[in-house]
């Protein structure tokens, strides 16, 4: 057990860089320019050349991805990063892939440049033209693209300036690129990527600024408190109910089948509905005065009351109806996780043995039946956290409570990758140090894995 | 009690819960919870994400930074005129070949917190912080890259000029209402600043790592989470301090005791600050924020969910107790048509999609009669707005006519309109892009059965937020519906309809752009007369109304709670409330 323990210590770390790899590859591989995520100016002003340039060098975009670039020889990554516009590094991507010369790809650029530039002298029809011309150029994926726009073109523009064009498209059509040109190649980038960048930051917490203005840091963990509070006291709490329920149907064996049915339908109603139907029923100030003894907006109210009763009064005014909406149903899942060993515990020979030694009922229960039947639960202590927290998002919307659940939501909204990318390696560390933390509480609860230990040290 | 007997009951009380929550006869209690005091609590539809004035995205982030750093000058949220705030009068416009010179002083009454006065070189230095290149998450700076100089009077410490060489009707305004005026002297290394001119930070190149770094630093150092949230920083020469600010749930400012603007006699509405404590309690949830409402915990909400607001609206229990403003506010909403795919090149085709759309139902039934029709994308209050051009009507056999002329018949008999181009038979058939929110979903629905019904296949393509922003940067669509928040003050309609504006950088995303309205837009652009100006706008809505790039639906009707015991608060400026005009009666 304790080498289990050191062997998931040591792998914390490789984990995380994988976890981390994924998260980074996944936004990289995102929709959309980011540029204009983090940079756009909204509706009432176009972003200019230099201002777009500027955001992307300040945002190490024209950086390298990763340490390494894996990409067919005829790919030359590194030129292509020096097209900042990202729609358009894609549309010359694919010309090269059609055609696998580079050297094409830039003659028919700088062709097509001189095609579509237009001088003081150019009538203001043509101007236009030419721009529509340009936008299209810009978003060409294939020679065939090409050409229906060359066709386009020598509508206002006199062939023999597309004939050079028309040429390289040709030329494009003809070329494939051989499968053999489509082997790997892997160049280095060094240290200057922003895969590094973003790790070495990461890797001390440090996840950069929300594309909404404030750091990530700071908006995660002003929230973050408030979400391992909501999260632990509903942890204890569903713990509670589970074992509530698990209690019942010990001492009431003939209302079992009650007991499973009214679990089965507390199970099955959805944490957002009981959510709608609890707010409803108990913080309806206007139709239900007497039931509204909850508040809701927040975790307490400006006015906090003096003396310690009363605080915690006003506090379970706020927070008992979250609690108990993420509670419930992971309650009612420890109950049956449990039932089921105590079901298996109440037939083995040490409990009859027990029994027809005149031992008490609650006696055997709580001395032996619970002890042994609540070891299995300890190995999904680490995934039912972080599922809490999973769920926690939309308790801490309906109820407007200041968790990381409205943070999350509206970083989904809006494509707020930094806040994304920090959340889902925040719930990775979670879920890597809750499995550490069921290790531990396995030694701490079974005895024979704490004798293996110290037989096999020994 | 026996578990027998209390599982009925439970399940009783659920059913009864469950079945009260779907029930449209409440049952209503009369009860009357009175709010009181000259303290204000605001439900607000969205999160304050920041408080950095260069950095704040949304119109909730502004509206709170103005309490605590006000602005030169704004649109004032009742008449809608340019008024001054720390500006002693707007500037004098001066114009010596081609370069405009904007003459400024500031208020000898403005002054910071700790009794020293707000200077030039406070204005010089809130500009250059914002056109610092280096500087990460400023989306405001594009608005004020056309200035090329700003200059200090020698003599008089509040005097100011800017300079710029661009001719633009709405440099004046963007002069005014861009930059939060912030402390000099609170910010460390601020000297740096005062190396540069404006040129020189225009001119930068940003890939020179090793030039400028001190400037890169200060960019750095300036980028700290404590500027963006700490009252040190956030409370500048505004009316109200900040106190607190639980992120998600609640920001809560007081009136300052001896503000400055308080000795000014003729208040315009951003001198106005009379409530004594402002709460703002952020709360995103229609549910929760109804629910809330109900309670009566809010003396303002803005942006209840529409059908909310209408009941509420229609109900004794609180129109005793609230006031419900509901004003055209500066969003609109329209259908996008790109102009440069082969189906929707042609206008008739585009004018029988015009009549395709069922307004009447849009606004009624999805918005719950929130919305005004408009002719045109230019706001009906405005006094350009042309009310000559008539409104598009819901007319199905007027749209199967304009799709014939346009020569689309259905010749095969297969229920769907065709015509031969380029030698082949082609059917009617495109693509409406939505986004995935109730509204956009219930217009794409309404299109999709009214062009079934003449013939015109739509297929529905549901986006995520990404999905669409990505389609529409790429122009990869012929069919969407979108908004915009138009400006309170004059149109700049370059970046909707121009050329220019055709770029993934622009918002041209139906690529429309013909050599007419193009020099209208620049003609208007550069027209400081307003006279004739306003008739260049009638003219550019007449060919906007013929063309139909986009396709107006209505514009967006406020939505606005307010407590009976206050007069004022409304304002048809997004985010339609003014706070701090919020009078006790």
């Amino acid at each position: 057990m304790y080498r289990r323990l050191l062997w998931r210590a040591l792998l914390f770390y490789p984990i995380l860089f994988c976890v981390a790899l994924i998260l980074f590859f996944l936004k990289e591989s995102a929709v959309g320019d980011p540029v204009l995520t983090i940079c756009g100016s909204g509706d009432k002003v176009i972003m200019d050349k230099r201002t777009y340039e500027n955001c992307v060098k300040n945002n190490n975009l024209d950086k390298p991805v990763f340490y390494i670039d894996i990409a067919p020889a005829f790919i030359p990554k590194a030129e292509l990063r020096k097209v900042f516009q990202k729609y358009k590094r894609q549309s010359l991507e694919s010309l090269l892939r059609n055609c696998g010369s580079w050297e094409l790809v830039q003659n028919l650029e700088e062709e097509m440049t001189e095609v579509l530039k237009w001088t003081p002298d150019t009538s203001p029809d043509l101007i236009i033209a030419l721009k529509d011309f340009q936008n299209r150029y810009d978003k060409i994926q294939s020679p065939d693209e090409l050409s229906f726009l060359l066709d386009d073109m020598a509508k206002v523009l006199p062939e023999s300036n597309l004939s050079t064009a028309r040429a390289f498209q040709k030329e494009m059509l003809r070329l494939k690129p051989s499968f053999a040109s489509f082997m790997p190649k892997i160049s280095l980038n060094g240290w200057e990527n922003r895969f590094h960048y973003w790790w070495k930051d990461a890797i001390r917490l440090n996840f950069g600024s929300s594309y909404s203005g404030r750091s990530v840091n700071a908006l995660i963990g002003s929230s973050l408190k408030y979400t391992l509070g909501l999260n632990l006291v509903s942890f204890c709490f569903a713990f509670l109910i589970g074992l509530g329920f698990v209690l019942l149907a010990y001492f009431f064996e003939n209302k079992v089948r009650w007991i499973h049915t009214l679990t089965s339908f507390l199970f099955a109603i959805p944490r957002f509905w009981l959510a709608t139907i609890l707010i409803f029923l108990f913080a309806n100030k206007a139709l239900f005065p007497d039931l509204a003894i909850f508040s809701l907006g927040g975790f307490v109210s400006k006015a906090l009351p003096k003396g310690g009763f009363a605080v915690i009064a006003h506090i379970l005014e706020y927070l008992f109806l979250p609690v108990l909406c993420l509670s419930l149903g992971t309650g009612i899942f420890i109950f049956k996780h449990l039932q089921d060993k105590i079901i298996e515990e109440k037939s083995s020979l040490y409990v009859m043995a027990a029994h027809s030694r005149g031992l008490s009922k609650s006696k055997i229960f709580f001395r032996y039946i619970l002890p042994n039947g609540i070891n299995p639960l300890l190995t999904i202590i680490g995934s039912m956290f972080v599922g809490l927290l999973g769920g926690s998002v939309i308790i801490e919307t309906i109820f407007s409570l200041p968790g990381l659940g409205g943070i999350l939501f509206s970083s989904y909204q809006s494509n707020d990758w930094p806040v994304l990318f920090a959340f889902c390696f925040i719930g990775a560390i979670m879920t890597l140090l809750g499995y550490i933390l069921t290790d531990l509480l396995y030694l701490f609860f079974d005895p024979k894995l704490r004798l293996e230990g110290k037989n096999s040290a020994s | 009690m026996k578990l027998s007997t209390l599982i009925p009951k439970l399940s009783l009380v659920l059913l009864l819960g469950l079945s009260f929550s779907c029930s449209e006869n409440e049952n209503k209690s009369k009860k009357e919870y009175s709010r009181t005091g000259n303290n204000v609590t605001v439900r607000l539809p969205s999160n304050i994400n920041t408080l950095d004035p260069f950095k704040a995205r949304t119109s909730y982030d502004l509206m709170v930074i103005r309490h605590f750093q006000p602005l030169l000058a704004s649109i004032d949220l009742e008449t809608l005129e340019l008024v001054p705030i720390l500006l002693e009068s707007l500037a004098s416009i001066e114009e010596e070949d081609g370069v405009f010179t904007y003459s400024m002083r500031l208020r000898d009454e403005a002054k910071w917190d700790d009794g020293s006065p707000v200077l030039a070189s406070d204005v010089a230095f809130s500009f250059k912080k914002l056109m610092n290149p280096f500087a990460k998450g400023y989306f405001l700076a594009p608005y004020v890259s056309f200035i090329d100089a700003i200059e200090i009077d020698s003599e008089d410490p509040k005097r100011f000029k800017i300079s710029t060489g661009t001719k633009y009707i709405l440099s004046e305004e963007a002069l005014y209402t861009v930059v939060s005026i912030l402390q000099e002297s609170k910010y460390e290394g601020a000297e740096t600043l005062r190396e540069y001119s404006v040129n020189d930070l225009k001119a930068i190149d940003v890939a020179d790592e090793n030039a400028n770094q001190a400037l890169r630093a200060l960019s750095e150092a300036w980028g700290d989470e404590k500027y963006a949230s700490s009252p040190e920083f956030v409370n500048g020469c505004g009316p109200y301090e900040l106190v607190e600010w639980i992120p998600q749930q609640q920001l809560t400012m007081v009136k300052k005791p001896n503000w400055w603007g308080d000795d000014i006699k003729e208040k315009n509405t951003w001198l106005q600050a009379n409530p004594d404590t402002i709460d703002l309690m952020m709360i995103p949830d229609a549910g929760t924020a109804a629910q809330m409402f109900k309670n009566k915990e809010f003396d303002v909400a803005v942006l209840l969910d529409s059908k909310d607001f209408k009941d509420f609206s229609q109900d004794e229990l609180y129109t005793q107790e609230y006031r419900f403003a509901s004003d055209i506010s500066n969003v609109t909403y329209f259908i996008i048509a790109n102009t440069k795919t082969p189906l929707l090149e042609d206008k008739l085709v585009r004018q029988a999609f015009a009549h395709l759309v069922d307004y009447d139902a849009v606004i009624e039934d999805v918005f719950m009669s929130y919305g005004s029709r408009q002719s045109t994308v230019i706001l009906p209050t405005k006094d350009y707005y042309d009310k000559s051009l008539p409104l598009y009507e819901y007319n199905l056999d007027k749209a199967a006519e304009l799709m014939e002329q346009a020569g689309w018949s259905d010749s095969n008999a297969d229920g769907i309109l065709d015509k031969e181009i380029d030698g082949q038979l082609k059917d009617f058939e495109l693509e409406y892009l939505f986004t995935s929110t109730p509204a956009s979903e219930s217009i794409a629905l309404l299109m999709e059965a009214a062009a079934s019904e003449i013939g015109i296949k739509i297929n529905l393509i549901k986006k995520d937020y990404a999905g669409f922003a990505d389609k529409t940067s790429r122009r990869d669509f012929e069919l969407t519906m979108s908004g915009t928040s138009l400006s309170a003050g004059y149109d700049d309609l370059k970046p909707l309809f121009h050329t220019d504006g055709n770029t993934p950088r622009g918002q041209n995303r139906a690529q429309y752009g013909r050599q007419e309205t193009n020099e209208l837009i620049d003609s208007i652009n550069s027209n400081f007369d307003k006279t004739s100006r306003d008739l260049q706008y009638k003219k550019l809505q007449a060919y906007l109304h013929d063309e139909l790039p986009v396709i107006p639906l209505m514009a967006v009707k406020s939505r606005v709670v307010i407590h009976d015991r206050f007069k004022n608060g409304s304002s048809s400026v997004s985010p339609n409330i003014c706070i701090g005009c919020l009078e006790l009666k």
